[in-house]
C-alpha cells in the first residue's frame, strides 16, 4: 500500500517535472527559431525605412498587376481572329527586337549622347567607367557601347564587367587604352545631368587628370554586337 | 567583511556576497538591542517615521520608473510591429504576383515565338537570350556574397540603439561586387531578390540602396549563378580585397558561400523608349 | 501593516502625480529601482529573520541608491559606463536572489 502511494507520488512529481522540462525545451526552440529567422532585418529596421519599403512594395504590386493584365491581353490577342493576330504579331516582333537590343545581338539607333572620357596623365580606372555606366543606366540609358583610342567598340550589356588592365581597362575581355568614347542611347538631357552631379563621374574623372566631353548628336548608333552567350550553369526556371 | 574567517581562510568579497546577501548591519543592530535593550522611544519613533517615508519614496520610485519605461515603448513598438506585419504580407503578395507574372510572360513569349514561326531551336535560343539578359527566371548552382552594415552602437545606459551614424554598405560596394562576379564568370546575378538586367541600376537614395528603383536593405545577399570556379576567382579579385579592407576599417561584414541551388527571378519587363533596331526587321 | 500601506501609498502617488522625469536623470532610474528592490528584499528577509531594524533599512536604501547612481555616473565620465552599470546590476541582483531565497525558505520551508 505504501509502495503504491509512493509510486503514485513519484509519478505525480515526475509528471510535473516532465511538463516543466517540456515547456523549457519548447521555449528554447521557439527562441532559437525566432532569432535565426530572416525576420531580424525587418524587426531592426527603422520606422521610415519600413514605410518606404511598404510604399515601394505597393507600387511594385501595382506594376505587377498591370504586367499580368497586359500579358493576359496579349495571350488572348494571339489566340484571337485575324486583326487581333496582326497586332499580336507586331507586338511579338517588337518584343523580339527589344530582346535583341538588350542582349546586344541587334544594333540599335536613337537619340542619345556621345561621351568622351579624355585621358589625362593617369589612366581612368575601371571603377570610374563602371560608375559612368551605372549613372547612365540610372538616367534611363537603354543601349551602350564603349571604345578606346585602341580597342573596341564593345557592346555593354548586363554581364559586362570592367576590370583594370595594363595601361587601360578590360571590358568583357577586350583591352581598351587611351581615351574612351561611350555611345549611349537614352534621354539626352537626363543622362547629361547625371554625369555632372557633384561628386559623380565628372569629378571622379577630373581627379585622375582627365576630362569629360559630352556631345548630343541628332542620333546615336550602337552597332557593336555582343556574342550570343552560351549559358552553361543557369537554366531557365519553369 | 565583518564575518570571521572560516577554516583559517579569509573570505573574499565574492564568496561573502553569495553567502551573506543580507546587510550585516541588521545582525549588528539586533546584537546591540540584545545587549543594551531597546533604544529610547524618540529615536525609535524617528527611525520608524523615516522608514515609513522611505517606503513611500520606494513606492513612488517604482511607479515613476514603471511609467517611464512603459511610456515611450508600447505605442512605438505596437506601431512598429504592425508595420513589420504589413511589410511581410505585402512581400508575400508581391512574390506570388511575381511568380504569376513570370509564368504569364513565359507563356506570352512562347506564344509569340510560335506565332512568328519559330522552330524548337529558335525557341530554345530565345529562352537562352531571355535568361542571359535577365528577363526570365533562372536556376542553377552558384555562390552568394553577403554584405552587412556595421552594427549600430548600443548606448550603454539605456540599452537601446544610439543615434550615432552607422558605417553602411554603399551602392559602389554592391556595384563593385556585381562587376567582379560578372568578371569571374557569373551568368545571372540578383541582389536581395532583384535581378540585374541590361537596364538595372544600383544607386543610393538617402539612406537606402535602390536596385532598379526598389529599396534593398542590409543584409545584402548578392546571389550569382555560375560555375564551380566562379567563387574562387571572385575571392582573388581586387574588389574582394577591397571588401576585406572595408571589413577591418569600418566593421562591415563580408562573407561568401557556395550554393548548390539558386533560383533568381526575372527582372521587371522592359519598355524601350529611345532605342530601336537599326534596320527594320 | 503600516509598511505595506506606505508602499502602496507611494505607488498610488507615483501613478496619480505623473511626474515627468528630467532627461539627465533618466539613465539612473533603472539602477535606482534595482537598488531600491535590494533594500526592500533585504528588509523583508531581516523581518523574517527577526533582526529587522528601521534605521538600518533607511540607511541601506539611501546608500544603495546613492552609491549605485554615483558608480554609474562615474563610469559614464570615465567611459566605462556600460560595464560599471552591469557590475552594479550583477551585485545587486545576486543580493536580491540570495535574500529572496532566504525568504522562500522561511515561507515554504523548501
Amino acid at each position: 500500500m505504501d509502495d503504491l502511494r509512493r509510486r503514485k507520488r513519484i509519478s505525480a512529481a515526475g509528471a510535473v517535472i516532465g511538463l516543466l522540462v517540456g515547456l523549457l525545451a519548447f521555449a528554447l526552440v521557439v527562441q532559437v527559431k525566432s532569432n535565426t529567422s530572416g525576420d531580424t532585418a525587418l524587426a531592426n529596421a527603422r520606422q521610415d525605412d519600413l514605410v518606404r519599403i511598404l510604399s515601394d512594395l505597393n507600387a511594385r504590386e501595382l506594376r505587377l498587376r498591370t504586367d499580368i493584365t497586359q500579358s493576359q491581353g496579349t495571350l488572348s490577342q494571339l489566340g484571337a481572329g485575324a486583326q487581333g493576330r496582326e497586332a499580336a504579331l507586331n507586338e511579338a516582333r517588337r518584343r523580339a527586337d527589344e530582346l535583341g537590343i538588350l542582349a546586344g545581338t541587334l544594333p540599335a539607333v536613337g537619340q542619345g549622347l556621345q561621351i568622351q572620357i579624355v585621358r589625362g596623365s593617369a589612366a581612368v580606372p575601371a571603377s570610374t567607367v563602371l560608375e559612368t555606366g551605372e549613372e547612365l543606366r540610372g538616367a534611363g540609358a537603354e543601349a551602350m557601347q564603349i571604345r578606346g583610342s585602341t580597342g573596341g567598340p564593345v557592346r555593354i550589356v548586363a554581364s559586362t564587367a570592367f576590370v583594370d588592365g595594363p595601361a587601360g581597362i578590360t571590358v568583357d575581355g577586350v583591352l581598351l587604352t587611351g581615351s574612351f568614347t561611350i555611345s549611349v542611347i537614352g534621354p539626352g538631357p537626363t543622362m547629361r545631368t547625371a554625369l555632372t552631379i557633384p561628386g559623380g563621374v565628372s569629378d571622379a574623372v577630373a581627379r585622375v587628370g582627365g576630362t569629360v566631353i559630352v556631345d548630343e548628336p541628332a542620333s546615336v548608333t550602337v552597332d557593336a554586337l555582343h556574342a550570343s552567350t552560351e549559358l552553361r550553369y543557369a537554366k531557365p526556371a519553369d | 567583511m565583518t564575518t570571521p574567517p572560516r577554516d583559517g581562510l579569509a573570505p573574499d568579497f565574492l564568496s561573502d556576497l553569495f553567502r551573506h546577501p543580507l546587510d550585516p548591519g541588521y545582525a549588528d543592530a539586533a546584537a546591540r538591542r540584545a545587549e543594551h535593550g531597546p533604544r529610547p522611544p524618540w529615536r525609535r519613533r524617528g527611525a520608524y517615521g523615516l522608514k515609513v517615508l522611505t517606503l513611500v519614496a520606494i513606492g513612488f520610485l517604482l511607479a515613476v520608473a514603471y511609467r517611464q519605461a512603459v511610456k515611450a515603448e508600447p505605442e512605438a513598438t505596437r506601431a512598429h510591429a504592425g508595420l513589420v506585419g504589413e511589410v511581410k504580407s505585402a512581400q508575400t503578395a508581391t512574390d506570388d504576383l511575381q511568380n504569376q507574372s513570370d509564368q504569364l510572360r513565359r507563356q506570352v513569349s512562347d506564344a509569340q515565338a510560335a506565332a512568328l514561326g519559330a522552330d524548337a531551336a529558335e525557341l530554345r535560343q530565345l529562352r537562352q537570350e531571355e535568361a542571359a539578359t535577365g528577363l526570365a527566371p533562372v536556376t542553377g548552382p552558384g555562390a552568394v556574397v553577403r554584405l552587412v552594415d556595421a552594427p549600430t552602437p548600443i548606448d550603454p545606459n539605456t540599452g537601446r540603439q544610439s543615434d550615432q551614424p552607422v558605417n553602411r554598405v554603399l551602392d559602389i560596394d554592391l556595384q563593385g561586387v556585381a562587376n567582379a562576379l560578372w568578371a569571374s564568370g557569373a551568368e545571372a546575378i540578383a541582389i536581395n531578390g532583384q535581378r540585374l538586367s541590361t537596364l538595372s541600376t544600383i544607386r543610393t537614395a538617402g539612406s537606402a540602396i535602390l536596385v532598379d528603383f526598389r529599396p534593398v536593405t542590409s543584409p545584402y545577399e548578392v546571389s550569382a549563378i555560375g560555375g564551380p570556379n566562379m567563387l574562387g576567382t571572385f575571392n582573388h579579385t581586387p574588389t574582394a580585397a577591397t571588401m576585406h579592407s572595408l571589413v577591418t576599417r569600418y566593421g562591415l561584414s563580408f562573407a561568401t558561400r557556395s550554393e548548390d541551388h539558386l533560383q533568381l527571378p526575372a527582372a521587371p519587363a522592359p519598355a524601350l523608349l529611345y532605342a530601336r533596331p537599326e534596320a527594320p526587321r | 501593516m503600516i509598511a505595506v500601506l506606505a508602499l502602496i501609498a507611494g505607488v498610488v502617488a507615483g501613478i496619480l502625480i505623473e511626474p515627468t522625469v528630467p532627461v539627465y536623470l533618466q539613465p539612473y532610474l533603472p539602477i535606482a529601482v534595482v537598488a531600491a528592490l535590494d533594500a526592500v528584499f533585504g528588509g523583508v528577509r531581516a523581518k523574517l529573520d527577526k533582526v529587522f531594524d528601521d534605521k538600518q533599512f533607511v540607511v541601506s536604501f539611501v546608500s544603495n541608491v546613492l552609491v549605485a547612481a554615483f558608480i554609474v555616473f562615474l563610469g559614464d565620465k570615465l567611459g566605462v559606463g556600460g560595464q560599471l552599470s552591469t557590475g552594479v546590476v550583477v551585485v545587486l541582483g545576486v543580493r536580491i536572489f540570495g535574500n529572496v531565497a532566504a525568504i522562500r525558505r522561511h515561507l515554504f520551508k523548501a
